[in-house]
């Protein structure tokens, strides 16, 4: 006969029961371990996908979270399946939909064509947007940052050891500064007590001891004869008052102060595929602009044929159409620095991102050249251009763009080898950086000629 | 679980095993442990007590946790390992009418593993040898680092489906005896003819032909490996000259696993569907004699009621299996099946048709020992069962920001052929090691036997990489169709760097 048995494992009290076998061959930590290894091999793809990850659509479309998810390529159980291109995607379902329902629908993926459902697509993780941050600007910073009348950003750089203080936790006890105290004030309490009672200095001690550090009554000890015989000798009294701690600070790096003007095209030209791409861009550089430098200004300016400020959730969030009169944002910005920055006081940074398409480039110009009159920090434009082919970066076209052309008209400006992957210009002397983007993965390029520590090219002052 | 629960649950459990045997189905003994939820979400990552530690067991660990978390209780879990006796698992906190599903439910497994012919060759001692495995590998991470035993690991698990259990074994030199007498035979047989007699004496003869075999000897001797071979892993355990001896343990013990996971791929929907289908058919029983309460009931359907629910993206292989179980039986009891059947024209008479054969029973046993999922598919999966299960081909359609998944208008038939043909070799493509010695200096030319189906590039590039590592030498992937010819190439420039050619 076959008997089949129920065995408890870890449920101690019913070991009486009858036919128990304990099987404790499963290790509960291989488990865990396992996914922490799962983990940091997310991590270090995060790491190594920095382009792919800053592009990912959805950093935009969720708005106010502060966990994101980004794809994780690489980390799949890679062996030979069948679903070559064009056949990705497919599967077969059950359920009560008719022809030509739609059962699923997420926003597309990067470029690569990696399989859709049903053989396992991009794997997800979910990440912080504060560690992520941390990961992929390490090396950035606001460019030609000047001292100014009045200082006002800090820069937080981690903790440090500052004074030392009478009060605080026993936790951060100064030993050395405590003991120092307490010997310092025992030798004065024993010298009063020598001197009141004529006794010896050993005497002295052994009362202040008794007396838990009272001169009164260690003089009446002395004079009334009730001194005990001790070999304990030497020791002091710790009082309160002796005791030393240590402070501790952040440690910030005072700067000056700084604005940034986030400027936007919003205009009809500018297609979804092209606001993505600039959305994707200042989110990234504002995220970043909040950790870095706390009490940096950002204001934010969108415009079509007029321009209007508006608040960081219509900057992001919002959508427009109409006209397109570049001057109209840049005459914005010159009247707030004129009217709320003054030059000497404030650091300004003025970015602008559009297709270029615009409708009076010369008037456009006038406005930038006023700006730049003004001897701001920098000025940087960014020209979005998802539709053109600029691989063969001879044959550049620059589609229906006026505004930069225009630029490389009326300033000089040095092409700049940082990257391949979008095409980047710098002039030194007036600040003026342009940029032009393509693609998600050109956003990166642009923040690092932006903002780059180390950019190559640009001369610091 | 209870002093007094537990009782019941072993009466239950009883009871099951006596239904399962009055009902003809053949088990070995089963132990069933008693576990936490952590650890059942191990066990379904890890598939079995001892298994070697990797990081996808721990992010398929994380990921069945956060699904429980997110699901709540209710969720019918279960992990039967295919040994002897086999060992089962429930979870602690389940109410006792989930026990008895679950545990009917392994009933239909064990019955499944003992009595279906794929099954057979089962080894029952993969999980002792994992188990050791396990702890010598941990010693291979602390001596070679983890990061080298991982990727040996990885490289493993990608071919592991690449040596069946019922692939010939044999050393270099039975496979050189074996085709050289092949080969040897089908020449001869054909020059053989009555009259070659005429036209020479024998001697010459004899020595033309001893002449011939030599020089067949010899040229097979140096062919590496000597007919084109599926068993990747084993071609590159014995003949890669890159591979330490703790990296060729690694990779016989994957293979080993490998070759237990292949029967269950291969009669997944046969297997699961049988579980469910004698599930059911075991709780109606204990319900009618009173060993599962009202209050059970509803707890049994709401948990059936997830096992069997339509997936819109996948095929649910706990459902399709147990709708053609049950349609088996029902065809075969009322004989609508077969040429006199299918000849009837009239719906009427077609509809009420019942020649009252009672065969069902006999014909799922036969299925059962007999039948592999593609078999079972093909043969039983109609196109009305097609249109009874609501299946439904969908594919991807790109819009400007989003990927849409739309159900195409496929008829029942050909869904039903698409369907079938996608269980052919279990899905898994044919790759065949063909020479090991490529452009005469150790590079591996692997072939892919093209039948339908291309072969996702992406997946084919990474998986190449794992096998450049194992190899040492450049690798070369060709798919071999009409007209077409796509070739994959891996290779190592510097100590670090893999690159690809794509197209050649």
């Amino acid at each position: 006969m076959m008997e089949g048995k129920i065995h408890m494992n870890l449920l101690a009290g019913l070991a009486s029961i009858g036919t128990i076998v304990y099987h404790d061959d499963w290790n509960i930590k291989k488990g865990e371990k396992d996914a922490k290894r799962h983990q940091d091999k997310i991590d270090d793809a995060i790491r190594k996908n920095v382009k792919d990850v800053i592009g990912s659509e959805n950093i935009i479309t969720e708005k106010g979270k502060k966990k994101i998810r980004v794809p994780v390529k690489g980390l799949k159980d890679y062996r030979f399946i069948h679903g070559g291109t064009g056949q990705g995607g497919g599967g077969v379902g059950q359920g009560e939909g008719k022809p030509g329902d739609i059962i699923g629908r997420k926003p597309k993926q990067g470029q690569g064509n990696g399989p859709g459902l049903g053989s396992g697509g991009d794997m997800e993780a979910e990440v912080d947007i504060d560690y992520l941050l941390d990961i992929m600007f390490e090396d950035l910073g606001l460019p030609w940052l000047d001292p100014k009348k009045q200082n006002s950003i800090e820069i937080p750089k981690g903790w440090k050891f500052e004074s030392i203080s009478k009060k605080g936790p026993f936790s951060r006890i100064h030993k050395k500064r405590t003991m120092r105290e307490a010997a310092k004030r025992s030798i004065l309490f024993a010298q009063e007590v020598m001197s009141k009672t004529e006794c010896t200095y050993e005497e002295a001690g052994q009362a202040l001891l008794q007396s838990l550090g009272d001169i009164k009554n260690a003089i009446e000890i002395i004079e009334e004869g009730k001194l005990e015989k001790s070999d304990s000798g030497n020791g002091f009294l710790i009082h309160d008052d002796d005791l030393r701690f240590k402070t501790i600070e952040e440690d910030v790096e005072v700067c000056s102060k700084a604005v940034v003007f986030a400027l936007m095209d919003v205009s009809g030209s500018m297609t979804p595929d092209k606001k993505y791409l600039m959305k994707s861009l200042l989110f990234w550089m504002v995220s970043w602009l909040r950790k870095q430098y706390e009490s940096v200004e950002i204001r934010f300016i969108q415009h079509t044929e007029t321009a209007r400020e508006v608040d960081e959730e219509t900057f992001f969030y919002g959508g427009e159409s109409g006209g397109t009169v570049a001057s109209s944002a840049f005459d914005k910005a010159n009247y707030i620095i004129d009217t709320e920055y003054p030059l000497d006081e404030w650091n300004i940074y003025t970015i602008y991102c559009s297709d270029g398409e615009d409708f009076y480039p010369t008037q456009a110009i006038s406005s930038i050249e006023e700006m730049i009159k003004k001897k701001i920090n920098m000025l940087s434009y960014v020209e979005i251009k998802p539709d053109n082919d600029f691989d063969n970066g001879m044959t550049y076209n620059y589609g229906y763009s006026t505004l930069l052309p225009e630029c490389l008209k009326h300033w000089k400006f040095q092409e700049s080898n940082l990257s391949k992957d979008g095409k980047f210009y710098i002039n030194n002397d007036i600040r003026f950086l342009l940029s032009v983007i393509k693609d998600k993965s050109h956003i990166w390029n642009c923040l690092q000629h932006m903002l780059g520590i180390n950019h190559p090219e640009r001369s610091e002052s | 679980m209870r002093n007094y629960e537990l009782d019941r649950l072993k009466k239950i459990e009883a009871r099951i095993y006596e239904i399962a045997k009055e009902n003809g189905l053949e088990f070995c003994p089963i132990e069933f442990d008693i576990i936490p939820e952590e650890k059942m979400f191990e066990i379904m990552a890890y598939g079995m007590p001892g298994q070697i530690s990797n990081w996808k067991y721990g992010r398929d660990y994380e990921r069945t946790r956060t699904i429980y978390e997110k699901m709540g209780a209710g969720l019918p879990y279960e992990v039967v390992v295919n040994t002897n006796p086999a060992r089962a698992y429930l979870m602690k906190d389940n109410t006792i009418a989930l026990q008895a599903l679950i545990i009917a439910h392994v009933v239909g497994h064990v019955a499944f593993f003992t009595m279906n012919k794929y099954h057979a060759e089962n080894d029952s001692n993969i999980a002792s040898r994992l188990s050791a495995a396990s702890e010598r590998f941990e010693g291979y991470e602390r001596k070679y680092g983890i990061d080298l035993v991982e990727q040996t690991v990885d490289a493993g698990h990608a071919l592991m489906l690449h040596s069946n259990p019922w692939l010939i074994e044999e050393n270099k030199s039975e496979q050189l005896d074996r085709i050289f007498e092949k080969m040897k035979k089908k020449k001869h047989d054909k020059t053989d003819t009555v009259f070659s007699d005429f036209f020479e004496d024998d001697s010459q003869a004899d020595i033309e032909r001893e002449k011939w075999n030599n020089a067949l000897y010899m040229k097979l001797r140096n062919k590496t490996p000597i007919e084109p071979m599926e068993d990747i892993l084993r071609y590159i355990i014995d003949n890669s000259r890159v591979l330490s001896d703790w990296q060729k343990d690694i990779l016989e013990i994957i293979r080993s696993w490998g070759q237990y996971v292949w029967p269950n791929i291969k009669t997944k929907y046969m297997n699961e569907g049988f579980a469910t289908f004698w599930h059911e058919k075991i709780l109606k029983q204990l319900f009618k004699e009173k060993l599962l309460t009202d209050t059970d009931h509803s707890e049994c359907n709401y948990s059936n009621s997830l096992v069997k629910a339509k997936n819109p993206f996948a095929m649910n292989p706990y459902l399709i299996g147990s709708v053609i179980w049950e349609d088996i039986i029902k065809r075969w009891n009322k004989g609508t099946h077969g040429d006199t059947f299918n000849e009837i024209m009239n719906h009427e008479e077609k509809i009420n048709f019942d020649d009252k054969s009672m065969k069902g029973n006999e014909k799922m046993f036969k299925v059962l020992r007999t039948s592999n999922d593609w078999m079972f598919m093909n043969n039983f999966l109609t196109a009305e069962l097609v249109r009874k299960l609501d299946l439904y081909m969908y594919v991807k359609k790109d819009n400007v920001f989003v990927e849409d998944l739309v159900i195409t208008d496929k008829e029942a038939e050909e869904l039903r052929q698409i369907i079938v043909r996608s269980f052919s070799h279990s899905g898994i493509p044919k790759i065949f090691v063909r020479d090991g010695n490529y452009n005469n200096s150790n590079e591996l030319l692997l072939i892919h036997e093209h039948v339908g189906a291309d072969l996702n590039p992406e997946y084919a590039k990474k998986t190449l990489e794992h096998i450049q590592f194992l190899w040492g030498e450049k690798c070369i992937l060709k798919t071999i169709k009409l007209g077409v010819k796509d070739t994959y190439v891996a290779y190592k420039e510097s100590k670090k760097d893999i690159s690809f050619d794509l197209n050649l």
